[in-house]
């Protein structure tokens, strides 16, 4: 195959030099600063993420929603199904995204399980005077703010 | 260790097949092991998924021993065989200073790319939107439950019909660690980032020489996207890793006959639609390409042909068919796939062709790849006709563009495609699957051999 390439060496025509030259000199010119750029978000990084554990690394990363799944998890560890009782408008960027952050730190508690189903705790979370819209019948209650509660269910399903 | 052990296997499953594919060494032992670990990977996640719609629970010894099992059939081939003269590194030769200088900032400048993929990927957790609203969350929920439920009894995942190779191959992680890991789960990213890097290079190699082969690489890893989806947990790295490297199989088994260049392309065409919905697409283009080589094969016996067609049809479309089986069973609807036309369509020609020029030349994503190649293609007009895989490479290049072309033309896809109502489109994602088609393609067009 390389000879053939190779035989056809002369029919192909050769570059007009300068052309050659700017171009090289541009992609040159491009790649550094861009690469500039990468090594000042790299060198920010590695300041920010090392020396630092994962919980440490998610909580600056994820803010209220890892912080509140960590504490339900510690709280009522193992595999349950939840509700979520929230003032978040879920179709909205900023719901959405702290909604999601919370329902993947959460699990294995899941709060994507359908609503009309059996459950095992409701997790209060962003929700105005929080303690207020607690179920009736749950054996515990545990407050990581006013505005974020984990309530569990008196019988678990 | 449990990570490495985790890696290992795929690499060393992939590793036996893809000898017993070749009847000669075709690869070095880096390519082969850059080839073996997309392979390997495809296998392990294709098992896992029977494993897991059969509803055994997943456990380290249920998936790794039958696939070790499977691997050892193979074996015997590893040492029945030529191992050939494919040197790791280039033999020292006469060099200008200017030209060693020249490849040790280049190989500098690729050195520090991979380094930088491996930090980021190994030191940052998975924090982007479709990792944690999608993609890791199915794996998260595969490593607890130990199988794959039914997705769609989860109505707030995103996305149920979308093919799970990489939820499933961060499952496989997780259970060697024994633990869910949001770090450690994404050393598949780099490790297919540099795989990839390898691929291509050989196959520059192949068509040049390794001075242009190691242009092409710069030139690869000189895209901003590419580097950065090295270190985040979406799909489309390892869909740009199999559907790129489908494509330089075919262009390999075209210029060295070797059928097992034929399947392994089918296989890698098969674990794309397993990759992302977007490879099942892939794959018509994919099938399109290998009848565009079959009559540029000229006329064979047509039992030949069928033959051939058989080996790329039957294992490419065999792996997609499972999982859409699968889809079809659960009464899960593909997305993206409904159609949309009305004449009133057509004013948005201007507005794709738009968007798509302003993305690849005015965007940050691709340094000057898509400038570079359309004045490649101008200087070397005619190169175009002479070269066989010029033109092959050029065909599929625009069959992409055409098949986004009219995705956005006869579907709502164009919304999202196009970014109408997001802030970032997502069309830089879709160019990301086939735009190093585009750096092949130049070096391709600028080389000329200089040992004569």
């Amino acid at each position: 195959m390389k000879k053939s390439w190779a035989k056809t060496k002369k029919e192909l025509p050769s570059h007009p030099r300068p052309l050659l030259i700017v171009t090289i000199i541009v992609f040159f010119l491009t790649t550094g600063i861009q690469t500039v750029y990468q090594i000042k978000r790299f060198t920010t990084e590695i300041k920010t993420f090392s020396g630092k554990t994962l919980s440490e690394k998610n909580s600056s990363l994820f803010g209220l929603p890892y912080k509140f799944a960590v504490f339900c998890r510690e709280h009522f560890p193992g595999k349950y199904r939840g509700k979520l009782i929230t003032d978040l408008n879920l179709m909205d960027p900023e719901g959405m995204t702290l909604h999601t952050r919370l329902y993947y730190h959460l699990y294995p508690i899941n709060i994507t399980v359908k609503t009309d189903g059996p459950i095992d705790c409701y997790v209060i979370f962003e929700k105005k005077s929080a303690r207020d819209a607690v179920p009736k019948k749950v054996k515990a209650v545990y407050n990581f703010d006013p505005s974020n509660i984990l309530a569990i269910k008196e019988e678990l399903e | 260790m449990s990570l490495f052990m985790s890696l290992a296997l795929p690499f060393w499953v992939g590793y036996t097949l893809l000898n017993f594919l070749f009847r000669k060494n075709e690869f070095n032992l880096i390519t082969s092991l850059a080839l073996s670990y997309g392979l390997g990977l495809g296998l392990l996640t294709l098992w896992m998924f029977m494993v897991g719609i059969g509803g055994i629970k997943y456990n380290v010894p249920i998936i790794g021993i039958p696939l070790l099992i499977f691997s050892f059939f193979f074996a015997p081939f590893l040492f029945k065989k030529d191992r050939g003269n494919h040197p790791f590194v280039a033999t020292p030769s006469s060099l200008k200073t200017s030209e060693r200088v020249l490849y040790m900032i280049l190989g500098a400048y690729i050195i520090y790319c991979i380094f930088y993929t491996f930090w980021r990927a190994l030191n940052i957790p998975i924090y982007s939107w479709d990792a944690i609203a999608s993609i890791a969350f199915k794996a998260k929920v595969f490593f607890f439950e130990k199988t794959i439920p039914n997705l769609k009894n989860f109505p707030n995942v995103a996305h149920p019909s979308y093919p799970i190779h990489i939820p499933l191959i961060q499952t496989w992680i997780a259970l060697n660690l024994g633990t869910w890991n949001e770090q450690l789960i994404k050393i598949i990213f780099p490790i297919a980032f540099l795989s990839f890097i390898i691929i291509h290079n050989h196959f520059l190699t192949f068509y040049t020489n390794k001075k242009w082969a190691l242009f092409g690489t710069t030139l690869l890893i000189s895209s901003n996207l590419l580097v950065l989806h090295a270190t985040i947990s979406y799909r489309d790295l390892f869909l740009l890793y199999y559907n790129c490297t489908t494509i330089m199989l075919l262009l390999l088994w075209n210029s060295k006959k070797d059928d097992g260049f034929l399947i392994l392309a089918s296989l890698y065409a098969g674990f794309a639609t397993f990759t992302k919905l977007e490879g099942a697409a892939y794959l018509l283009i994919d099938t399109t390409l290998f009848l565009l080589i079959l009559l540029y094969q000229k006329i064979k016996p047509f039992k030949e042909n069928i033959v051939k067609f058989l080996k790329f049809t039957v294992p490419s479309f065999g792996i997609c068919s499972i999982f859409y089986f699968y889809l079809l069973f659960n009464r899960i609807r593909p997305e993206k796939v409904d159609f949309d036309f009305t004449w009133h369509s057509l004013s948005r020609i201007p507005i794709i062709f738009i968007e798509f020029a302003r993305e690849m030349f005015l965007s940050k994503n691709w340094n000057i790849i898509w400038y570079l190649l359309a004045l490649s293609l101008l200087i070397n007009f005619a190169k175009i006709k002479k070269k066989v895989e010029i033109k092959l490479l050029l065909m599929t290049l625009i069959m992409f563009f055409g098949l986004y072309f009219l995705n956005c033309l006869l579907t709502q896809n164009y919304i999202w495609i196009l970014g109408m109502q997001e802030k970032v489109p997502g069309i830089s994602r879709l160019i990301l699957h086939f735009f190093p088609l585009a750096t092949l393609l130049i070096i391709l067009l600028n080389y000329a051999d200089e040992s004569s």
